[in-house]
């Protein structure tokens, strides 16, 4: 039994090519959940949006690749 | 000339004891080639002798590899060989163990060269080739002449002193050393060369090996999200405040567990980041920005996901080897089943 995961990074072709599952996009390698540009409001909601199509990768298939 | 002294390893089963009910059989030495080491030895031909044949079951040497290969070596080290040659074990996972290690052994002990055989899918291939000279064979013993000839081929070039720069034209796995070499055309030329050949459809080899990677099948979500225990796992580098474990920057073999036990969010007394890949400005002002804690919180708090696991994982993805990173991942699965974890999400930076 293995744990199933969802990754996210920036570097998406890496990641699918390596065979990682569930792949959603990160804001950038320099911060995947969040983005020092906004203010501290839209980057937690910014950072939520990111978790979230997570959260929704993990609950499909395999390969259903979000965002 | 006088000839190069050998000494054979086999299984039991190759070596004439038994069949899998021999397995368990203890270490031994018979003087001379003995089944497909005769073989061998006319494939070989007068430049080597093959003066004894060292055997072990397969199940003996699996249970403890450390100490059947000293005790092979025991036995073979009376006989003073110059080379030692193991198999071959095409694709038998556990006489290929037991090759690869006594190789290894060899190597190391007897400061001697040594040499065996696999299939490419043998698990022994990928453990040992980085030390141990291993041909390349078919799959089953059904193709033994073949692979003794690609065994002998490469045992000639050894007692010539040859240093092998092409694995792939020698008939055998990479070891993964990297040597300069002199080429007449420089890269741009040859790059082109490779290109225009590819575009006619004609053969060509890169001179950029692509490292194989596994293909595990995905785990699937067994409980509803709201039901599920959620960890955070990252290769982006994050450490414990003033990094008590003095995690590497790269380069690593290891990973950290950070307690996130009544922390609501990441904040620049708690962590730190050490990661040699990228720029940590961002991710250090603000650790958040590299492992989700506050919105995972915010969630477990509203019932979108069932707990959030009380222990985020880490280590630094700056040039890891595929060796380590299957170690490191596998380290951290198992402490995630450990904890309970029934879904991860992992950063990357």
């Amino acid at each position: 039994m293995g744990v199933p995961t969802a990754q996210i990074c920036s570097m998406k072709e890496v990641a699918a090519m390596v065979g990682s599952p569930r792949i959603v996009a990160g804001r950038s390698v320099l911060h995947p959940t969040g983005d020092p540009e906004l203010d501290a409001e839209a980057e937690r909601q910014l950072r939520r949006t990111i978790v979230g199509q997570a959260l929704e990768a993990l609950c499909g298939g395999a390969d259903a690749n979000a965002a | 000339m006088e000839s190069m002294r050998v000494v054979h390893y086999l299984n039991q089963f190759f070596g004439g004891i038994g069949g899998e009910d021999a397995a368990g059989a203890e270490p031994q030495i018979k003087p001379g080639a003995v089944g497909p080491g005769r073989q061998l030895q006319a494939r070989l031909g007068e430049r080597f002798e093959i003066v004894a044949t060292a055997i072990c079951g397969d199940n003996a040497f699996a249970d403890d590899p450390a100490g059947i290969a000293e005790r092979l070596i025991a036995l073979i080290a009376p006989y003073r060989p110059q080379l030692v040659i193991a198999g071959p074990s095409f694709n038998a996972g556990r006489y290929g163990q037991g090759c690869g290690q006594l190789c290894a052994v060899v190597q190391e002990k007897l400061e001697i060269p040594a040499l065996t055989g696999m299939y490419e899918e043998n698990p022994a291939v990928e453990q040992f080739r980085d030390r141990v000279l291993i041909a390349r064979t078919a799959g089953t013993a059904r193709h033994m002449g073949e692979a003794l000839y690609s065994i002998a081929a490469l045992a000639a070039r050894l007692a010539r002193g040859e240093t092998i720069v092409q694995p792939a034209e020698a008939g055998c796995f990479a070891r993964g050393l990297k040597r300069t070499v002199f080429r007449d055309d420089d890269a741009a030329k040859r790059a082109v060369d490779m290109l225009m050949r590819k575009i006619a459809g004609q053969p060509f080899v890169s001179e950029i090996s692509v490292p194989k990677f596994d293909r595990v099948t995905p785990a699937r979500m067994a409980a509803s999200l709201a039901n599920a225990t959620v960890a955070l796992v990252t290769d982006g580098g994050l450490v414990a405040k003033g990094n008590p474990e003095r995690m590497p920057t790269g380069y690593t073999d290891r990973m950290t567990a950070i307690s996130v036990t009544g922390r609501r969010q990441f904040a620049t007394d708690d962590v730190e980041v050490h990661h040699f890949g990228y720029n940590t400005q961002f991710v250090s002002d603000d650790a958040n920005r590299l492992v989700p804690l506050d919105v995972m919180r915010d969630l477990e708090r509203e019932g979108v996901i069932g707990k959030l696991s009380e222990t985020v994982y880490s280590t630094a993805g700056a040039g890891m080897s595929l060796a380590n990173a299957r170690k490191v991942g596998r380290e951290i699965g198992q402490r995630l089943l450990q904890d309970g974890a029934q879904a991860a999400i992992l950063t990357s930076t």
